[in-house]
C-alpha cells in the first residue's frame, strides 16, 4: 500500500489485469425506471455494473429496455450468477454469460441459505476453482470468513469480495473485526465489500478500513431519489479512499488538548 | 416430441436439433419476443455454445433453457 499512497498514479481499482478510475461498482436492479436506472449510473461515475440472464416474459419487455441502457452506458459489464444454488448451476450460468455478455468478468454467487442469501462456501470456492481454471475472472461474493477467503485465493481469485451484510439489509458493516482481519491479512488483494451497505457513510466506513471498492445496488436504486444518492455514495467512497490513503490517526482512550496547554490563563488562580 | 422451454412443456414435431427449436420458436408469435433481446442456451443445465446449435441433437423430455439479459445487483 506504500507504493499507492506515494504515487496516485497507481490509486486505480485493480480487477485482474483491468483498471478502474471509480472504486464504485453498482447494480441494475431494483429502480424506479429504466431512464432512473440509466441517470444513477451516470451519477455514480461507476465504471463496472453487475447485471444478469433470466428467462425472458414474452409479455414484458422490460429486460430489453434496460439491457439499451446497459450497453449505452460504456461501462464494462459484470455477470452475476445470483439464485444458483449449486457450483455446477453457477458454472453453467458463467459460461452463458460469457457469451452473452462477451466478457470473462464474473461475479460468482452460489447461495447457501434462502433465509438471508448467505453464500454457501463450499460450492462457491468449488465453482470459483473450476471458472478459473476455464480462463474466468472471478469475483467471488463471500462471507467475511478469513479461512474461506484464504480457500478462494488458493484456489486462483485475485479479487475477493466479502459482504458488509446480508443483501439488501442496508445494516453495513457488520463484523468490522473480521473485515479488518481479512484487510490486514491480504493487504495486496483486491477487496471489495458487496452487499449490505445501506448508507454512503457505511460505504465511507469500509473505504477508511482500506477496502479497495465497493458493490451495492439497493440502497441507490432504493432512495427517494436514486440520482442524488449515487452521487452521494460516489463521494461517499471518494472521501474514504482519500482518508485511509491520508492516514487516520490512532484513536485514544483519553482526552489530549488540541489547543496549547503552556500560556494558558487563569490557571494560577485554579 | 416433448420438450420443456424455459420450464414449459412444448410437444414439437420435426425438431432434432436446438438450432431448429429456435427456428420454430422464431415462428411462433408468443415466443418469438423471448429471442428479440439476444439469447444464450442450454441444454439439460449444460451450456450450449453457438455454434453447437446446429449440431446438438434433441432428445424425449430434454429440457432446454434461453437466457437473456435481465437487471442484477
Amino acid at each position: 500500500m506504500k507504493d499507492v499512497k506515494q504515487n496516485p498514479m497507481l490509486n486505480k481499482l485493480k480487477l485482474y489485469d483491468c483498471k478502474f478510475s471509480s472504486r464504485l461498482l453498482v447494480g441494475t436492479a431494483l429502480y424506479p425506471s429504466p431512464d432512473i436506472m440509466a441517470k444513477s449510473i451516470a451519477a455514480s461515475g461507476s465504471e463496472m455494473i453487475t447485471l444478469s440472464l433470466r428467462r425472458q416474459d414474452p409479455s414484458n419487455n422490460q429486460g430489453q429496455v434496460i439491457w439499451q441502457h446497459v450497453q449505452q452506458s460504456g461501462c464494462t459489464l459484470l455477470p452475476n450468477t445470483a439464485g444458483c444454488h449449486s457450483a455446477q448451476e453457477a458454472i453453467t450460468l458463467a459460461q452463458m454469460s460469457r457469451e452473452m455478455f462477451d466478457t470473462d468478468f464474473i461475479k460468482l454467487e452460489v447461495i447457501g441459505d434462502d433465509y438471508n442469501l448467505q453464500p454457501d462456501p463450499f460450492e462457491t470456492v468449488k465453482a470459483a476453482e473450476i471458472l478459473i481454471k476455464q480462463g474466468f475472472k472471478v469475483l467471488p461474493y463471500c462471507t467475511d470468513d478469513l479461512v474461506l477467503c484464504q480457500r478462494l485465493l488458493g484456489v486462483g481469485c485475485q479479487v475477493l469480495m466479502p459482504w458488509g451484510s446480508p443483501i439488501g439489509t442496508g445494516k453495513g458493516l457488520m463484523n468490522p473485526y473480521n473485515l479488518q482481519t481479512i484487510r490486514d491479512r491480504f493487504p495486496t488483494t483486491s477487496l471489495i465489500i458487496d452487499a449490505g451497505i445501506g448508507k454512503p457513510s457505511q460505504a465511507m466506513a469500509a473505504m477508511e478500513m482500506g477496502f479497495d471498492g465497493i458493490l451495492l445496488n439497493t440502497a441507490i436504486a432504493q432512495a427517494h431519489n436514486p440520482v442524488q444518492m449515487a452521487q452521494a455514495f460516489a463521494q461517499a467512497v471518494s472521501a474514504g479512499r482519500q482518508a485511509y490513503l491520508a492516514g487516520l490517526m490512532e484513536s485514544r482512550q483519553t482526552a489530549i488538548p488540541s489547543t496549547p496547554v503552556l500560556g494558558t490563563p487563569f490557571w494560577q488562580q485554579a | 416430441m416433448k420438450i420443456s422451454i424455459n420450464g414449459i412443456n412444448h410437444d414439437i414435431q420435426d425438431c432434432a436439433s436446438i438450432q431448429q427449436v429456435i427456428e420454430y420458436l422464431q415462428a411462433s408469435n408468443n415466443s418469438n419476443q423471448v429471442l428479440l433481446n439476444g439469447f444464450v442456451v442450454a441444454l439439460n443445465q449444460t451450456f450450449v455454445p453457438r455454434s453447437q446449435y446446429l449440431n446438438t441433437q434433441l432428445q424425449e423430455h430434454d429440457a432446454i433453457e434461453l437466457l437473456s439479459p435481465m437487471a442484477g445487483g
